[in-house]
């Protein structure tokens, strides 16, 4: 895994970095202008939020600046602190703690030692198949019945989601695409670009234009205007970097659309698991968004289809 | 290390008071050992004991969230879950305060700091 470092990548990274400044003096002029209560916590947590972005947006570019080994070595990271997060919230009874250790130190270990060896077919199924036919077996043999379907549902949806899911993003860097060899880390990087600025589009179509929530019963932050605002602004971004990717423009404007829809069911998703557990934020590790899985939301869900999509027509 | 019961835990008492006299602080687990993770044990005695020679102490309950779950009792592998920790209002042998009202009062303290979501 050895990557090349063009003059796109070198573009691409300018033009994040002089987005983040952007936002900066975007949170400066408004943090001078807004005085009322409400709209205080607004900006304090908007300014919290660009503050991060600048932390993850250096971390990111420290572990791809590294080649391939940094960005397996980042998100296995990210996967075993959200997969810490999930499991904290989500119930689960003495009988599994073995189980949750060989979740934490040998299938997140395995799952991105796969990503890194390039073993696409042990990395496909290795936890959809192994995994997850392995923790009920733990579980029943530690002699627990109580809620056993539940409390293995769980242990399986979090190594699905923060573990199998956001190891597709590192695994972008392992495809072998005709005439773009090395070059796999400006797809990570059109991946992470793309669906994150999905995010923060959504977040502000919706703070500023935000009239008619979607599901209220679930989120009550998601609006039909800053759905329609924030995926369309993203797709035609995410079109306009056509270059960088091995996709013709016109199949970028699919693959953008396809990978912002996604991040968006990835976001509705873990709100309704956040309600369902009765908490607001996954945690607090992250200042302004919550935790890590606040963060990655959209990215679990949109990783594994731009991944396949990828490979299925471009490799 | 604290020897538990028997004659020992006189002695042991008094050396937890003779710390606070030099104005040392103390980490104390009034529940003696580690439950099972089902909810906030019985208090030992030793707590009111305390309590009693050094009224003037402020106690301050701190409950420890998911502990159980990091590391059961009987496990030696711990795994990586996030615990937390609260601390509530310091509380104090109130005049004419009897043990078991006294150590019933602390445990609902911490059962209050538990339940805080």
């Amino acid at each position: 895994m050895t990557l090349i470092w063009d003059r796109d990548i070198l573009m691409l990274l300018g033009g994040v970095v002089a987005l983040l400044i952007l936002g900066s003096l975007a949170g400066r002029i408004l943090d001078r202008r807004v005085t009322e209560e409400s709209g205080r916590a607004v900006v304090i947590n908007l300014n919290a939020r660009v503050r991060a972005w600048w932390v993850m947006v250096a971390v990111f570019v420290l572990a791809l600046a590294t080649g391939g080994i940094g960005s397996v070595v980042l998100f296995g990271l990210l996967s075993f602190v959200a997969l810490r997060e999930l499991i904290t919230l989500t119930p689960t009874r003495r009988a599994d703690h073995r189980t949750l250790f060989w979740a934490f130190f040998v299938f997140v270990p395995v799952q991105y030692g796969l990503v890194y060896s390039e073993w696409y077919g042990l990395f496909a199924i290795f936890i959809p198949v192994y995994a997850f036919l392995f923790v009920p077996v733990r579980s029943a043999l530690a002699g627990d019945t109580q809620d056993f379907l539940a409390r293995t549902a769980k242990i399986q949806w979090g190594l699905m989601l923060a573990v199998y899911c956001v190891s597709h993003a590192p695994a972008l860097l392992m495809l072998q695409i005709p005439g773009y060899a090395g070059e796999g880390a400006k797809l990570l990087l059109y991946l992470v670009i793309v669906v994150q600025l999905s995010d923060v589009l959504q977040y502000v179509f919706g703070k500023t234009l935000g009239r008619h929530r979607i599901v209220p019963q679930v989120s009550p932050n998601k609006t039909w205007e800053g759905f329609l605002g924030g995926v369309g602004a993203a797709t035609l971004i995410g079109a306009g970097l056509w270059w960088v990717t091995p996709f013709s423009p016109w199949a970028a404007v699919g693959i953008a659309l396809l990978i912002n829809l996604a991040g968006f069911a990835g976001g509705l998703c873990l709100s309704a698991i956040k309600r369902d557990l009765g908490v607001k934020d996954f945690g607090t590790l992250i200042e302004g968004h919550g935790g890590v899985m606040d963060r990655i939301d959209s990215l679990c869900f949109a990783a594994p289809l731009f991944f396949h999509v990828v490979r299925y027509f471009y490799t | 290390m604290v020897t538990r019961g028997g004659a020992g835990s006189r002695d042991a008492l008094h050396q937890l008071i003779a710390a606070l006299d030099e104005g040392d602080s103390l980490i104390i687990f009034p529940e003696g050992t580690r439950g099972d993770g089902g909810g906030v044990g019985e208090l030992r005695p030793g707590l009111y004991h305390i309590a009693r020679e050094r009224p003037a102490v402020e106690l301050v309950p701190v409950f420890l969230d998911n502990l159980n779950r990091i590391l059961p009792k009987g496990e030696y592998l711990p795994v990586p879950l996030i615990g937390r920790v609260t601390f509530g209002g310091p509380i104090r042998l109130e005049a004419g305060e009897d043990r078991h009202a006294f150590l019933q009062r602390a445990r609902d303290a911490l059962l209050n700091l538990g339940d805080r979501r």
